[in-house]
């Protein structure tokens, strides 16, 4: 966590900034001129993201993207109003509040849920940046496409043409956000993200059945850091791996339906365990005010029973933490102004913590019936500044247990299904009944792991983490980029981290994807 | 309406859209760029979603965006800007005349070069659009919404019951060129309002039912047919506890007859779209439809039809083509998958203009506006529930579809807002389900239909894209296991 308490009156590329805090003052300014009792309000000079994308070894897309936005929110007369736009200068900001303002006054003549002030004593200018040691941007292109053609000439060589359509992305973005309220809490932050994947789809013959494989993760996988992270995977020997699981699985039997063991990989498990099921835990889903779009929480009917309710066994303990090295849910302030937390959401399995924002804490309490939550999760964020801020996972991480990885395998049980990469997911809207399937998975027969396709697994997410047998220790621990989570009307897209280590559960119930 | 790419800008003028593409297309000319493909675009909208009873959230603004396709030396680069200045715009142009030379050399794409004379060059393409939508008054919006509370008064199932929803409305424009003397404009608007009722909120505070009503003209949003669907709906669900379903049984799998709403159906049908109608996939081996042109692929009783202009779309592709309608399954048998000009070229069929925007081309093509239509005639739900003879699920909406098997189109997902069993006559509530099943197959088993609903949400996960469906009487309709509320 990088935190400079004098403000830089510059931003990355040496423009002065001085010109945007002005218009954020201007603009706030007017919106008290306006009547708002309270305002903040939030701006990105300029977001750029560069993305090279390759397939069968011939650059398909090479994409340079750059947006500004700004937003603001008031509150008058009890309701709330915002507006947002993308061109930012004085004559737009001064609609865009003027457009907030009657909002918040339309808003409050229908009944509006009560707004809820900040911490009025934080006040001040912060300024984060992403510690990194190579920045993306001064990559050459060639290099990255060169790098990608390389991991798919060798899936060529390991696969021949039965590697039928070969894959690779990276992507880099830079994007900065300042914050201003009414109370003087000033922010100016820079996120550097950085992330590549490779793919690979393989077959027997045309019209066979296909087998797709990922690397290092099929969602992105993507870190808050430089270049240096790119080049710390080895890609080309990743491709060969991969590509070779994938023709295994051609000739490999089908995964057959039943209640097993199972270990779970990281490349799955982080999105069940650290994405999905952590949907629940967000704030809004459980004051029931995302029902009608994103859905709810079973946790939604037992808030009161929070600080004591089992959620998993005694091997289960969650934490979200906003200022992990790398994580891309990592941060010095979120984007309502609250600054960074670690904290539990599951402590020896059982259910301590939700994702809260200042309004939801104030709901939360309400419903628990007792002041559970002191302040707010800082888990508001916002995909661009002129999106209103969502209760949104930072980077949600699973500790890491005792055993070996090796020695949980050596002591699961004959039958046992160990799942791979992540392939497809869903879970209803109490994030309580699942189905997710895998690129590939194994089964210990006779001692040894082989090779089964087609798997999926199913069931009851709170028995599901009751069924917990533990996870592997830190040295198999593993931290990964979401790039792209959902949520929010209009849809935002956000990027969260995930890390874990495999993890253990019996009674898993098994069933195959296009049985 | 407002033909300036910066409404309300007044210090510095800024181009009309027009103006804006013009220049573009003759300042990447000038630095270098043989051909140019562009696709401008401004939307503003506004929301007012409410929770039990009071405004939650109301985001609201304008965005823009160019989305630029450039050809030099026979190489294709895309890229987008987001805030449309000179400054910006010169930038993106040099970086991306600059990378050009990474990519390989190309014949594709070909660029538009003429439009039908129908929509000649500057007239501005209005199939959906109208003044007052356009205004984006949140006074609208609010009146809407309190119509709503009204007419829920009116029935007694839902006169006193909590609900939540929202009322939304966006209006925008979208601006084509390419260096082929090709101009287009389209200007649009949006609007739509839905409801979620719940009967018991204390007891059951997840049991909920659904409706909407979207059109491109707010005053035609049908605050009384949202109303009157909650009621019929609602009056099944007051006072009671769901059942579940499953409990007792043995297995997690079962087959039912289900009734499916058109917003149960429109996600599944978005998947379908998505990964089986998409040309690439078809020509890659990956679609369900792979190999299957000129076969019967569902029910002989089943067509469906992309229909681009029939409800508020865009009237051309992003590449310029003029869309136009595509029997994609005509009477049970596959007849054409959605392609751009690549694709068409490589399949060695007629282009059906159905391309992404220049930085969306590696994703293929697909259907716009699917218009499902059942050779039957049409029964209305409460028709169709009284002809129940066997146990049979009846879904109002689904939840969080996923594909994963996309090699023969198995869908999963839950139902959601509304799912009840008919049994002998008596409808009951029960808690939610998980449906796992291969959807051409399931198209296979359709045996009647009720009449065609717009399912039009211009800000939902679904997309902007509105689908003509009606609902379905499927038989043996696949689930695996269901929600239980257990702790």
């Amino acid at each position: 966590m990088v935190l400079l308490l004098v403000y830089s009156l510059t931003d990355i590329k040496g423009r002065d900034m001085s010109v945007y805090q002005m218009l954020m003052e201007d603009t706030l300014r007017l919106a008290h001129v306006l009547g708002a009792e309270y305002a903040e309000m939030r701006l990105e000079p300029e977001s750029v993201s560069e993305s090279v994308a390759v397939e069968d070894e011939r650059p398909v897309q090479v994409t340079s993207a750059s947006e500004s936005s700004m937003g603001i929110l008031v509150y008058k007369n009890g309701g709330v109003g915002f507006w947002g736009t993308s061109r930012l200068d004085k004559k737009n900001a001064e609609v865009m509040v003027r457009r907030a303002v009657e909002s918040a006054e339309a808003n409050s003549r229908f009944g509006s849920v009560c707004p809820v002030l900040p911490d009025t004593r934080l006040m001040g200018n912060f300024v984060y940046v992403t510690p990194m040691a190579k920045n993306p941007f001064t990559v050459p292109v060639e290099e990255k496409i060169q790098l990608l053609v390389r991991a798919e000439a060798a899936m060529k060589e390991e696969a021949g043409s039965k590697a039928f359509y070969r894959s690779g992305a990276m992507t880099c973005e830079k994007t900065q956000k300042l914050f201003l309220n009414s109370f003087g809490l000033f922010t100016d932050q820079t996120f550097v993200m950085s992330g590549a994947q490779i793919g690979v789809n393989v077959r027997k013959s045309e019209g066979d059945d296909i087998q797709g494989r990922t690397f290092p993760d099929g969602h992105g996988y993507m870190a808050q850091a430089g270049y240096e992270f790119i080049e710390e995977r080895d890609f080309i020997a990743g491709a060969r791996q991969i590509t070779n699981e994938a023709l295994e699985l051609c000739f490999a039997p089908v995964v057959s339906a039943g209640t097993r063991h199972a270990i779970i990989m990281p490349g799955e498990f982080n999105l069940h365990g650290g994405h999905e099921t952590i949907h629940g835990f967000e704030g809004d889903r459980c004051c029931g005010t995302e029902w009608t779009l994103a859905g709810g929480s079973f946790f939604m009917r037992i808030l009161p029973q929070i600080g004591s309710f089992r959620f998993g066994s005694e091997h289960v303990n969650i934490v979200a933490d906003s200022s992990i090295a790398r994580g891309v849910g990592t941060y010095l302030f979120d984007d309502e102004g609250s600054p960074s937390k670690h904290y539990h959401l599951v402590k020896d399995g059982i259910w301590v913590g939700l994702l809260t924002s200042r309004e939801s804490v104030s709901m939360l309490n309400q419903h628990i019936g007792r002041e559970y939550f002191k302040q707010s999760g800082a888990s508001m964020r916002a995909e661009r500044a002129s999106s209103i801020p969502l209760s949104r996972m930072t980077n949600i991480l699973i500790e890491p247990g005792h055993l070996g990885f090796e020695e949980m395998k050596d002591m699961a049980p004959e039958g046992t299904i160990m799942f791979g990469s992540n392939k497809s997911w869903t879970i209803d809207d109490y994030r309580r009944h699942f189905q997710f399937g895998v690129e590939i998975a194994w089964e210990k027969v006779h001692g040894s792991w082989e090779l089964r396709k087609n798997a999926l697994y199913y069931g009851d997410n709170l028995k599901f983490w009751r069924n917990c047998l533990g996870f592997a220790d830190e040295k198999s621990w593993v931290l990964y980029g979401l790039p792209n989570c959902g949520k929010g009307d209009p849809i935002q897209s956000m990027k969260t981290g995930h890390g874990t280590s495999p993890a253990y559960f019996k009674d898993v119930s098994i069933g195959i994807a296009g049985a | 309406m407002s033909a300036s790419v910066s409404r309300g800008h007044k210090e510095k003028p800024m181009k009309t859209g027009t103006e804006y593409l013009d220049w573009v297309v003759k300042i990447a000319r000038s630095m270098g760029a043989k051909k140019v493909e562009a696709v401008v675009s401004r939307q503003s909208s506004l929301l007012k979603r409410v929770w039990y009873g009071k405004i939650h959230q109301n985001p609201a603004g304008d965005s823009y965006g160019l989305n630029l396709g450039l050809i030099k030396d026979g190489r294709y680069i895309t890229g987008g800007i987001s805030t449309l200045d000179e400054r910006n715009t010169e930038q993106l142009i040099e970086k991306l005349l600059s990378e050009v030379p990474h990519m390989p050399e190309t014949d594709l794409p070909e660029l538009s070069l003429k439009f039908p004379d129908r929509f000649p060059g500057e007239e501005i393409l209005l199939t959906g659009y109208d003044e007052r939508t356009a205004a984006l008054n949140s006074k609208d919006a609010v009146r809407k919404l309190s119509e709503l509370k009204e007419y829920l008064q009116e029935f007694e199932a839902t006169k006193d019951i909590v609900w939540s929803g929202k009322m939304a409305m966006s209006e925008g424009e979208v601006w084509f060129g390419n260096s082929n003397d090709v101009r287009l404009r389209h200007a649009y608007t949006g609007s739509f309002l839905n409801c979620y009722a719940f009967p018991n909120p204390y007891e059951e505070p997840e049991m909920s039912t659904y409706s909407a009503s979207g059109h491109f003209v707010v005053d035609k949003i049908d605050v009384g047919k949202v109303a009157w669907e909650l009621a019929f709906k609602t009056a099944f669900q007051k006072g009671k506890k769901r059942i579940n379903l499953f409990e007792g049984r043995n297995s997690a799998e079962a087959e039912f007859d289900v009734i499916m709403e058109p917003y149960a159906l429109a996600p599944i049908i978005g998947w379908v779209s998505m990964f089986s109608f998409n040309g690439l996939n078809y020509l890659r081996g990956s679609s369900a439809l792979s190999g299957r042109m000129g076969q019967i692929v569902t029910g002989a009783n089943i067509s469906i039809i992309d229909e681009p202009l029939r409800f508020s779309p865009s009237p051309f592709d992003g590449e310029g083509y003029p869309k136009k309608s595509i029997a994609l399954i005509d009477k049970g048998v596959l007849k054409a998958v959605a392609t751009d000009s690549t694709i068409a070229r490589m399949l060695g069929t007629p282009n059906t203009a159905h391309a992404s925007l220049p930085t969306g081309k590696s994703g293929g093509a697909m259907p716009s506006q699917i218009s499902l239509m059942v050779d039957c005639q049409p029964l209305s739900i409460g028709e169709m529930v009284d002809r129940c003879m066997l146990p049979t699920i009846w879904i109002t909406k689904t939840h969080y579809i996923a594909m994963p098997h996309i090699q023969s189109a198995e869908v999963t997902g839950t139902t959601q807002h509304g799912v009840f069993l008919i049994d002998k006559g008596k409808i009951t509530p029960i808690y939610n389900l998980r449906f796992k099943q291969k959807m051409f197959e399931a198209l296979s088993r359709v045996e009647t239909a009720g009449p065609q609903l717009v399912v039009y949400d211009a800000w939902d996960e679904g997309g902007t894209s509105p689908f003509f469906l009606p609902a379905l009487k499927i038989k043996d309709f696949k689930f695996l296991g269901g929600t239980t509320l257990e702790n």
